[in-house]
This record gives structure tokens, C-alpha cells and sequence, in this order.
């Protein structure tokens, strides 16, 4: 058992993998080539078409040990991991892996299939029930968190191998050419599964909208692709792009996202070539509803918007505040319909978009971000994955990946949830270092990193709540008091990622 | 001059809300215990409150209290209660007459002595709520040296009128002008009604900017969403600010020149002129939005 750099305990094995511990964001280096997957030869009257996913198993010639991998785009209205980890239960499989883009809430249909043997790992994060029931022990199932760009990173190092990648395609030729943008299943952006379907070992294209070749835009294509299959329906539209993105009403969401506004403009980035991310939560679209106002106020013309894509970004792009938007993921059905027509509006993959493993990703070039949080600590670090009952219950997504890439990395919390602080001696669980994160955002005080002495100055001179992040911490667990910390036992349910694919935190088995 | 531009309604029985009253820019919270706290809850909302303005020490806004009617059962316990716990002051709702605010200005008097404050300590900004209560305005205005200034309430008042409130409010016109006057009169400010729809952001702008026209010095409202508007609203614009520089710099020379009157952009600049663009000037002062010394010899010239 060591300590990595941030003080978390790290063991030096952990399922028959050596650990890594992390030293810091920037030092470790890839000393690998690129992963190979198998060259073939079609001949010209060669069908890819197949029956159906228990064929196109068979063909992928899986035997127990391995792993498959899908694409979270359709989140929770995918049926298709579920009905795979199904197929694979009537062929007998057993401990097979999971390496998919993220699990959701809707797949806790292979909960019973984890409990048989069926499953025994996850590659990447896990929203909700499955992560959970892990953390509590209930269910054993090996899981290794992972932002998008670690994941990606993971697949081009040959890190995890994905034997079988199934890429659920809105729209398909017979050949395997496919897009997001056109079917009763669209989901805009396919960004995630460009590097399974470089990087798998046999690539599977699902759908249920198989068009006349050729399937028009190619987003993935014939050349990557090994069979297809049709099926009745790839998961529930309604689902799909549901995520609600509307501005807060909350007073004081709308307070963060004034202050987080004022801390990017008084940061100086705000000038024509600005690019900016921030999410799909209701506090990040009223930053971005404050960013656009100041950059009308003040004439500035956005080079690119980026990240998952809604319909509040497409809006800005059209209006001429963006000139590009980096699409790695639609979050709603304005972000599809935009990408159908707006040549402006990019699919990127996941590699290209986060990946700290390649010539530069798109993160590299992003003045600011906004980010969440369930935690933050007096050291900066962000806690996105557990809550502060212990329990695994989020993924990263792109969290640690933009916050080292990003010129100015925001967080935005309220400063308490119910009656517990936000802000911590330490987080429970590091998702991101602190290393990264240059300004924390509260309605009761804006805590800004020691790198940035001017930007301190700036604020102040504006008026604004700048604090010390450890009176900041003592000022809030004044009201709040200080919650008991929650108590866990030895065993490691799930190891996090850093980006880099060295380990920045282990998750505990909560003590009941 | 003290800015009491938006007076915002935190309710009692709330903790979550009331442990955000520091982070919200109002210039006052009046913390509720009349119509926003159920009965039975009255007695929770007083010991919430009272404990929230103790722990609240380092106090960055104005503090109201709204009691219940002194009609009630419950105004004399909200008094014990609060008053301990030193909130600036009172608004007191069916402020129908003076003899109302006479009865409080006692009661608030005798818990002075009791707390050993100095007497006047607290403030009343009585809530002028029925047409008995416009009525007599004039005279509840002078009825206490302890007013800061009269308040509105709509609500009540058209439930006793008798109609039902518009967005557009033509049928409270005559109400807020009398109370203008009223307030006007006796030298205080004067606070008008909520605006209920919190959704309604263009309406609020129109309402309030039409309640400034009238001669309101601020608004009440009841959700803190509504504050920046208000703000907005209220804050003098650089285009009226700097007529107003103007105004002070044409008499300057007009007194030099040894006469009270001189035309500017060809308008006539006298003192009535001049006293309206002091009252700009003195408020963008206080909004610290200029640096300018603004004496009684600027404003009305060496005697």
C-alpha cells in the first residue's frame, strides 16, 4: 500500500493489475505504439449482414474472459447492452467484461447476470443502482472509473482490449457505414464509439434504420466495421435526448452562474477566439445564458463551444457567438437537428476530444470550462463520482480531462446540499486534482486558486465575494456543522482513473 | 441616504431560505411571520427567525421583521421573541390608522427600555393595506419619528377594495399616488407593493419602472430572482447622470455670471432643475456609481 501524491492510499496490486499511483497531471508519458487490431480481406460479394446479435456474438468468437463494449449516445433509452449481456447469458458466457463509453440507470436489467458470473467487470464508470449496490457490497462486479478521455486513451494504449464492439447505428448501410443524425433512434453525435470502432478487435453495427447504401454523412465507416445487424429498435427515442436542459430558476443557481460569469470576464479570456464548455445542468446553461450577455455586451466573437452539445450551444453558434461547436455528444433534440444541417456543428470523437495520449485534443485549446461537483476540498480537489454517503453513484465524463486541458477551470457548487457542505478538509473521493481547478463558485464566495494572484486582485476590485478557500470552508461548516465522516472498510470496490491511466483514487466498500 | 431600493420577503418557518438571506443582494429582508407562515407554525417561525438574526452578526443588509396584525394573537409574542434578537426594525402590516403605529411605536419603546437601547432604536415601515388605511395615510405618515417609510401592500388592499389586481395595475394608480404624496409629505421614502408573477420579468421591469415614475424609492417582492431587475430599474442610467453633471456645471457658470437661471441644450435650467439632477447625483453616489461632492452650495448656490 502506497500514498500517491494526493495522500490516497494506493495498493500495488489490485485484481492481478499492477497499480500506478498518480504523481501529478503532466509527468506520466505513453511508452507504447498504438494498438493493432487484425487487418481482413472482404471480397466484393462478401455479405457483413447477419440474423441477428446472437450470430454476430458467434462471428465476434467470444469465449468466456472477454470483453464487449457499446456507446452510451441513446443513455438511458439503450437496449442494447442489455440485450447482449442477455445473449451472452444463453450462450453460456461467463465473466465477461464490460468496456462500454458509460452504464446507466436503465441498465440495471443485467444486475441479475452480474450476481450470476456473467459480468464480473466494468472498464469505465457506472451511473447509479449498479455502482451503488458495488459500493455497498452487494454485488460483485470489478469497476474501473474512467473519464472519456482516459477511456479513450485506454483503448488506443491496448490498455483494455476490446474484443467485440457493438455500435448502436441510428442510421446503417449493409455495409457498415453509419451516422447518428437520421432515424427514429438519432442521437446526433456518435464521438464515443470512433475509437472502438478503430480499436476493437471485431466491430458490430446495430440498428434499426438500415438505408440504402450509402448511408449519407459517414460518421463511421464501411472500412472499420466487420458485420451488421438489424434489429427491431435500438432503445426508447423518448429517452434518448431527454435530458432537461433548461436554466435554473433556482435564486441561488442564478447568483453562481452571475459569479462565475463575472470570474471569467474578470479573467481576461473573454475576447474575440473565446471557447468555452460548460454542461447540461441548469446552473451551467445560466453561466452560459450570462457569458452570451457579456459577450454581446462586449463585441466578442467565440471561436468554438464544446463537449456534449445542447440546444442553448446551438443557439450561440447560430446567433455568431461560436464559430465552430466540437460535438463529442447531442444532449438534446436541438444539438441532433443542428448537426444534421449546421456543417459548423462538428462530430469529434472521444480520442480527439479529451485523450491526454496523442498529438492534442480539443480540451488543450479551451480557454474556460464549468464544471460540477458533489465535493470540493480546501486543495481544490473535485469529487464528481462519489456523494458524500460514500457511495459510487456518478461517472466522470469529462471532468479531469477538461479541467487539465482548459486555461480556466470553474467549478460550480451551492455551497451546502441539504444540510451537508460542500466544501470539505477532504473529499471523499478525488475525481480531479487540484492541481487543475483554478476557481471554485458558490453563492457565498468565489475561492480562487493560489496561481492566479491577479485574477484575486481583479475580482476584488469588482466587488466581488473572494474568500480563502480554508475560512471559506470554516465559514460554511459554521452553519452546517461538521458531518461525521462516513466509515469504510478495506476492501477496494473500484479503482478511479486519472486521465493518464495512473490511479488517483481507490473506492472503499461502505461500512453498513 | 440609506438605499432601500428592494425589500425582500425571506418567510419564517424556512430555514433553507433563511440561511440564504446573506448571500442575496437586497438592500432589506423582511422576514415573515404573517400571511407567508400557517398558523400553526407561528410559533416555530418566531424562534427560526429569532435564531437566524442572532447568528447573523455580521450583517450586510437591512433586517425587517414583519410581524402579524397587532389585531392578532401573535404580534405581542413576535415582539418578545424578535426584538431580543435586534432586527433593524418592523413592518407592520394594517397600518389601517396612526393610532396603529402609535400602539407599536409604545410597545416598541417599552422593549427598548427593558433591552436597554437607546429609545427610536427600532424602525417601522407600516404597511398601508386597505382603503380606510390610504385613506389616512397622511397622517399615519407623521405618526412616529420612528418611520423610515410607508410601504404598499396590494394584495390586501384590493381583496378590501373589493377587485381583482392587473399586471397593468390601473385600478391601483389612485392608491399609490396618495400614498406618495403622503409619504412625500413627511419626508420618508416610500416602498411600493410585490409583484406576484415571479415568472413575469418584462412585467416587473414595466411595473416597476412605472412605480419610480410615480415617486416610489423601492419595492417590495418575494423572490430574490426579482432584486437585479429592481436594481436595474432603480439605478440611474449614465445618460441621466450625466445630464445631471450638466445641469450642475450650466448653473455653476449661470451663478457666476450672477443670475439663477441659464438655458442648456435649450432648456431652461432653474432651481427645481437643479434640485432633480442633485437627487440623481445623490443617489448614484450612493449606488457608488460617481465620485462627486454634492454640498448645499452645489445644489443651491452660495448664500
Amino acid at each position: 500500500m502506497a500514498k500517491n501524491s494526493l495522500g490516497r492510499e494506493i495498493p500495488a496490486l489490485w485484481r492481478g493489475r499492477a497499480l500506478d499511483p498518480y504523481i501529478d497531471p503532466w509527468s506520466r508519458k505513453p511508452e507504447v505504439l498504438r494498438a493493432t487490431r487484425p487487418l481482413v480481406r472482404r471480397h466484393p460479394s462478401d455479405s457483413k449482414l447477419l440474423p441477428s446479435l446472437r450470430a454476430a456474438l458467434e462471428k465476434c468468437e467470444l469465449r468466456n474472459g472477454m470483453n464487449i463494449s457499446t456507446h452510451h449516445h441513446l443513455r438511458n433509452g439503450d437496449l442494447l447492452l442489455n440485450l447482449l449481456v442477455k445473449e451472452m447469458d444463453a450462450m453460456g458466457l461467463m465473466d465477461m467484461g464490460i468496456a462500454s463509453s458509460s452504464v446507466h440507470d436503465v441498465h440495471a436489467e443485467i444486475i441479475p447476470y452480474i450476481r450470476k458470473g456473467v459480468i464480473t467487470r466494468i472498464e469505465t464508470g457506472v451511473n447509479g443502482l449498479i455502482a451503488q449496490m458495488v459500493s455497498k457490497g452487494e454485488l460483485k462486479c470489478d469497476i474501473i472509473v474512467r473519464s472519456h478521455g482516459g477511456r479513450a486513451r485506454s483503448l488506443v494504449t491496448g490498455e483494455v482490449e476490446v474484443d467485440a464492439a457493438f455500435i448502436a447505428a441510428p442510421c446503417c448501410d449493409v455495409t457498415g457505414n453509419m451516422n447518428g443524425v437520421h432515424g427514429p433512434s438519432a442521437c446526433g453525435s456518435l464521438g464515443y464509439a470512433y475509437t472502438d470502432a478503430r480499436y476493437a478487435k471485431k466491430v458490430v453495427a446495430v440498428t434499426d434504420n438500415l438505408v440504402r447504401y450509402p448511408a449519407a454523412p459517414i460518421s463511421i465507416s464501411q472500412s472499420d466495421v466487420d458485420y451488421v445487424v438489424q434489429i427491431e429498435s435500438l432503445g426508447d427515442p423518448k429517452k434518448i435526448v431527454s435530458t432537461t436542459t433548461r436554466v435554473t430558476r433556482d435564486p441561488a443557481g442564478l447568483l453562481i452562474a452571475k459569479y462565475a460569469a463575472e470570474v471569467i470576464h474578470a479573467s481576461g479570456l473573454l475576447k474575440d477566439g473565446f471557447s468555452f464548455q460548460t454542461g447540461a445542468g441548469g446552473t451551467s446553461l445560466a453561466v452560459a445564458d450570462n457569458v452570451r450577455r457579456l459577450m454581446a455586451e462586449n463585441g466578442v466573437k467565440g471561436s468554438f463551444g464544446c463537449g456534449g452539445i445542447t440546444g442553448y450551444f446551438v443557439d450561440m453558434l447560430e446567433e455568431g457567438y461560436f464559430e465552430t461547436l466540437f460535438d463529442v455528444q447531442c444532449f438534446d433534440n436541438k444539438a441532433v437537428d443542428s448537426m444534421r444541417r449546421n456543417p459548423c456543428h462538428r462530430e469529434i470523437s472521444a480520442d480527439l476530444y479529451a485523450s491526454p495520449f496523442n498529438r492534442g485534443c480539443v480540451a488543450n485549446m479551451l480557454d474556460c470550462v464549468i464544471l460540477g461537483a458533489t465535493e470540493v476540498d480546501v486543495d481544490f480537489n473535485v469529487n464528481v463520482n462519489t456523494e458524500s454517503s460514500g457511495y459510487l453513484l456518478h461517472n466522470t465524463g469529462g471532468h479531469c480531462d477538461v479541467a487539465a486541458g482548459a486555461k480556466l477551470a470553474i467549478v460550480v457548487a451551492p455551497s451546502m446540499r441539504g444540510r451537508l457542505p460542500v466544501v470539505r478538509d477532504a473529499v471523499t473521493t478525488v475525481t480531479t486534482p487540484g492541481e487543475t481547478v483554478d476557481v471554485i463558485v458558490t453563492e457565498r464566495g468565489i475561492c480562487v486558486s493560489d496561481k492566479h494572484p491577479d485574477l484575486v486582485a481583479e475580482l476584488r476590485r469588482r466587488n466581488l465575494p473572494v474568500k480563502d478557500i480554508r475560512q471559506f470552508h470554516e465559514e460554511i461548516t459554521k452553519v452546517t456543522g461538521k458531518p461525521r465522516p462516513v466509515e469504510f472498510e478495506d476492501e477496494i470496490v473500484a479503482l478511479v482513473e486519472y486521465r493518464d491511466g495512473s490511479i488517483i483514487d481507490v473506492i472503499r466498500k461502505v461500512h453498513e | 441616504m440609506r438605499l432601500r431600493r428592494s425589500l425582500l420577503y425571506v418567510p419564517g418557518n424556512m430555514p433553507g431560505m433563511l440561511q440564504n438571506i446573506p448571500v442575496f443582494e437586497a438592500d432589506v429582508v423582511m422576514i415573515d411571520l404573517e400571511d407567508a407562515v400557517p398558523l400553526q407554525e407561528k410559533d416555530a417561525a418566531r424562534l427560526l427567525a429569532r435564531n437566524f438574526l442572532r447568528s447573523y452578526t455580521d450583517r450586510n443588509k437591512e433586517m425587517f421583521v414583519r410581524i402579524n396584525g397587532l389585531d392578532t394573537p401573535y404580534a405581542l409574542d413576535d415582539l418578545r421573541e424578535i426584538l431580543p434578537a435586534l432586527p433593524d426594525g418592523i413592518r407592520l402590516p394594517k397600518a389601517d390608522n396612526p393610532e396603529v403605529v402609535e400602539k407599536l411605536d409604545t410597545l416598541l419603546t417599552e422593549q427598548e427600555e427593558q433591552l436597554g437601547l437607546e429609545i427610536g432604536h427600532f424602525k417601522i415601515i407600516p404597511s398601508i393595506e386597505s382603503a380606510q388605511g390610504v385613506l389616512n395615510s397622511v397622517a399615519t405618515a407623521v405618526s412616529s419619528p420612528r418611520l423610515v417609510a410607508l410601504a404598499f401592500g396590494a394584495e390586501d388592499f384590493t381583496a378590501s377594495m373589493e377587485i381583482d389586481r392587473t399586471k397593468t395595475g390601473e385600478e391601483l394608480f389612485s392608491a399609490r399616488t396618495q400614498i406618495v404624496w403622503a409619504a412625500k409629505a413627511a419626508g420618508l421614502q416610500v416602498i411600493d407593493t410585490i409583484f406576484p408573477d415571479v415568472n413575469d420579468m418584462e412585467a416587473l421591469r414595466t411595473e416597476t419602472a412605472l412605480i419610480k415614475r410615480l415617486g416610489f424609492t423601492g419595492k417590495s417582492l418575494v423572490n430574490p430572482r426579482q432584486i437585479e431587475i429592481i436594481h436595474e430599474v432603480f439605478r440611474p442610467s449614465a445618460k441621466e447622470i450625466e445630464h445631471a453633471l450638466e445641469v450642475m456645471d450650466a448653473i455653476k457658470r449661470a451663478r457666476e455670471m450672477g443670475t439663477g437661471v441659464i438655458s442648456l441644450k435649450g432648456r431652461m435650467v432653474d432651481a427645481p432643475v437643479v434640485t432633480r439632477a442633485a437627487r440623481v447625483l445623490k443617489t448614484a453616489i450612493a449606488f457608488g456609481m460617481i465620485d462627486f461632492e454634492l454640498t448645499d452650495e452645489v445644489i443651491h448656490g452660495e448664500k
